[in-house]
């Protein structure tokens, strides 16, 4: 009995000193790269840089690290051995230097690249960076494709997947209209475009190419859709139309290239799981990925680099306060670079996940993607608030909301102008997919049948409460997108905000006031995406509210019309 | 004994875990800036942001109600200051004292010609004066009055948007859409070259194989012809940015 008692004892003393230990010193619930979550990420040396991929708050080279958890999710599905085997993915870009170290496994070489300096058709075997500015492509690319477990730098989103490249956006070429439709077409699974104009402009629309997006939406893949990834853009921050000194806030929906319901549109989060600090706006955002803030204040992307200190972003001559860029910190060969970002860096890994997702269920179309990636993302910062006050702080009509909170609509989906839907969630969205039953039938598109003509409805002068008008949809079918067109006349269109409110009550601001816009004058028949509505029901009465948030120019709303897209 | 030399062992042990924790805690990512540190590019200041106060947050449930007042950042839109990272800029053309014309071959659009202006391809080298850049091309004055009948591909013509004050270069080259049961042979047989060849979409790229040629007689034909369903001129304007 005693010897019981002596035994209990000694037994609940290890107990107890293996719990404090346990709990205080093996630093494995959190703050760590832990022996179990390094496993299943991988034995590449730099990939516990990678925070995309498992954010355990590692500062990288930073000053600061960022939240645990705000990461892609993605172990599980990695662990169930998917990885993008069998997705082809087209990286159009400046380039990809296919002999990297850390890509060339990956690369598929057989005539499947575009090199636009050659004649068409174009097709060659790699299309490698031409100019000493062709930076981009390498690092987009390593974010999707990296090889993993090669003991050689990080390793991509979806490592199993083979990568080709357009050099689209070579300085070595010069981007024509034919080109831009070309680097849209083609068999290929995934088509990844870091790239869109500047969103302090109304770029023209160049139709051919939203043909080809179209096309291949509906008839890649065997019939199931080629995807579409872009990413949002860059100019949260932007300077105004026009101007070289003043800043404005951009929106993703000034660049026409984003305005058709066949792309993923992409917003970049940063390591603490928020809006990266540059990442544009926009209700035609789709969700959001990753793409980090700078490198030096906060962790940006690890990812692959042009190999040499003279060539790529990693230089010895680079100015970054990283040293990791200089070829120094485990960067010999200024092969990988620790400071790219932006929403650049987002869609890759969000073409990364969407291969995850397409070699978990091969059948799923183009819609069923976007629907999956939709239902399963996470709300960031989640909150109904609007924002009162302009980020640049100019001033608004009393008591106007600049832009709205998260809403959720009729057929309760989350959205927010800045997220999109949320944060992806790779394991969530892989576990859908799996059992997935389609919602979906045939594909409807309106093209544009309802329509407001022949308005001469006055706008009120720095008003909140702007002037509104109504339109009877007959067609009902349950939304998978909303464009809206408007006719305006108004000597300043950067005051005005154009706001969308469906049948269902569901409103969104599908371009905020006192824009980038600055000093253009009258929308004519421009085109703005919305997914706000987002499967809710398309019959009934849509109103559209137009506020002159400035004083001083006046304006009439002349015409609007509406096209959707969805099914029955 | 033995219970004295254990519940000294545990509260030796717990003195150092809590000791060890607090550092811990000392040591912890900051999670909150300021922005000053983030703010500044090399020799650039970004403005004042009301979205500039970063913090953090978890994601936080709140219930429906807009609850915030002017002046507040709501949590959805708490950022970091952000920094100017748009791409190298251009020399951008002032257009201000620029000779423009309206001319047929642009009606229906919202472009004129700029009348002694004419762009290079930059592989070609920059020229002495630069009027401006666009989309890889350099923008030159030229002592030649800018002629649609009389285009030479090497020296495209320099065009206008004045509602949006965009310049853009305009290339010689057309973007037909043919009607459905028209192929490629409708094109090639009227002695066009083809750029580029896209059947998926009914639509080719196609420009004149002479030098010089008439832009405008080759726009008519081309309007003209019962196989074309659409005939677009091509105008780069647009600058693609790596984003």
């Amino acid at each position: 009995m005693k010897s019981i008692k002596k035994r209990t004892q000694a037994l609940g003393a290890v107990v107890v000193v293996s719990l404090v230990t346990g709990v205080f010193f093996t630093n494995c619930a959190k703050n760590g790269f832990n022996i179990e979550r390094k496993e299943s990420v991988g034995a590449d040396p730099l990939v516990e840089y990678a925070w995309h991929l498992s954010n355990s708050g590692q500062k990288v080279f930073a000053e600061e690290g960022g939240t645990p958890g705000n990461d892609l999710n993605l172990l599980n599905t990695w662990n169930e051995g998917i990885s993008g085997k069998g997705l082809r993915i087209l990286i159009s870009d400046d380039g990809v230097e296919d002999t990297h170290e850390d890509l060339q496994s990956n690369y598929l070489y057989g005539g499947y690249s575009k090199n636009y300096q050659l004649s068409a058709p174009y097709l060659a075997n790699s299309s490698p960076p031409l100019n000493v500015d062709d930076n981009h492509g390498t690092a987009v690319a390593g974010l999707v494709g990296a090889l993993g477990s090669n003991a050689k730098g990080s390793r991509g989103v979806a490592f199993g997947a083979s990568i080709v490249s357009a050099n689209f956006l070579s300085a070595a070429v010069i981007p024509s209209q034919s080109t831009l439709v070309d680097q849209a077409g083609g068999n290929y699974d995934i088509f990844n475009m870091s790239w869109g104009s500047t969103q302090n402009d109304l770029s023209d629309p160049v139709d051919p190419f939203l043909s080809q997006m179209r096309e291949r939406a509906l008839n890649g893949r065997s019939g199931r859709g080629s995807i579409y990834v872009k990413s949002a853009g860059n100019d949260f921050l932007v300077k105004c139309h026009n101007d070289t000194s003043s800043y404005c806030i951009g929106n993703a929906n000034y660049d026409s290239d984003n305005s058709t319901p066949y792309t993923i549109l992409v917003s970049a989060l940063n390591a603490m799981g928020y809006a990266a600090s540059y990442s544009s706006p926009g209700a035609n955002v789709w969700i959001s990925s990753f793409g980090g803030e700078f490198g030096d204040d906060s962790p940006a992307m690890v990812t692959t680099d042009r190999t040499g200190c003279s060539d790529g972003f990693a230089t010895s001559s680079s100015s970054s306060k990283v040293a990791f860029e200089r070829g120094a910190q485990g960067n010999a060969g200024c092969k990988y670079s620790v400071t790219f970002n932006g929403t650049s860096s987002a869609a890759p890994v969000m073409s990364g996940a969407v291969a995850l997702l397409l070699e978990a269920n091969p059948n799923l179309t183009w819609r069923d993607v976007k629907y999956i990636f939709a239902k399963t993302a996470s709300s960031i910062q989640y909150s109904t608030a609007p924002l009162y006050t302009h980020p640049l702080h100019e001033t608004l009509p009393s008591g106007y909301a600049w832009e709205l909170g998260w809403i959720t609509n009729a057929a309760g989906f989350k959205f927010h102008n800045w997220y999109g839907f949320g944060r992806v969630n790779v394991d969530a969205a892989v576990a859908m997919a799996k059992s997935y039953t389609s919602p979906f039938s045939s594909f409807i598109e309106t093209n544009w049948a309802n329509d407001r003509s022949g308005l001469s409805s006055a706008i009120p002068d720095n008003s909140a409460t702007g002037v509104t008008d109504t339109m009877s949809v007959g067609t009902n079918i349950k939304i998978e997108s909303v464009q809206l067109k408007v006719w305006i006349t108004h000597p300043n269109i950067s005051e005005l905000a154009l706001e969308l409110t469906s049948p269902s009550g569901t409103k969104n601001i599908v371009i905020n006031a006192n824009n980038a816009l600055r000093d253009i004058g009258n929308y004519a028949g421009e085109v703005f995406l919305s997914n706000a509505f987002y499967r809710e029901n398309s019959g009934g009465t849509w109103t559209l509210r137009v506020v002159d948030a400035k004083s001083m120019n006046t304006g009439t709303l002349t015409r609007w019309s509406l096209s959707f897209t969805g099914s029955n | 004994m033995a219970r004295r030399t254990l519940v000294i062992t545990f509260l030796a042990l717990l003195g150092v875990a809590l000791v060890f924790f607090l550092l811990k805690q000392e040591e912890a990512p900051v999670s909150t800036r300021s922005q000053s540190s983030s703010s500044k590019k090399e020799n650039e200041t970004a403005p004042q942001s009301a979205a500039e106060t970063a913090s953090p947050h978890e994601e936080t449930k709140v219930t429906e109600s807009a609850s915030s007042q002017e002046g507040e950042v709501p949590n959805s839109f708490r950022r970091k200051m952000p920094r100017d990272i748009s791409s190298k800029s251009q020399v951008q053309p002032d257009i201000s004292s620029a000779r423009l014309e309206k001319h047929a071959l642009l009606a229906d659009t919202p472009w004129k010609l700029w009348s002694g202006a004419i762009a290079l391809r930059k592989q070609q080298g920059a020229p002495d004066r630069i009027l401006g850049e666009v989309n890889g091309f350099y923008l030159a004055e030229t002592e030649v009055e800018s002629d649609p009948h009389h285009f030479s591909p090497s020296s495209p013509l320099v065009v206008v948007n004045t509602r949006r004050s965009v310049v853009g270069v305009l290339t010689g080259v057309f973007g037909v859409k043919l009607k459905d049961g028209y192929g490629e042979d409708v094109l090639t047989q009227k002695g066009l070259k083809i750029v580029g060849s896209y059947p998926q979409i009914s639509t080719y790229y196609v420009t004149s194989p002479e030098d010089p040629f008439d832009l405008v007689s080759l726009q008519n034909s081309l309007k003209n012809d019962p196989a074309v369903s659409t005939v677009e001129i091509e105008i780069l304007s647009r600058q693609y940015e790596k984003h």
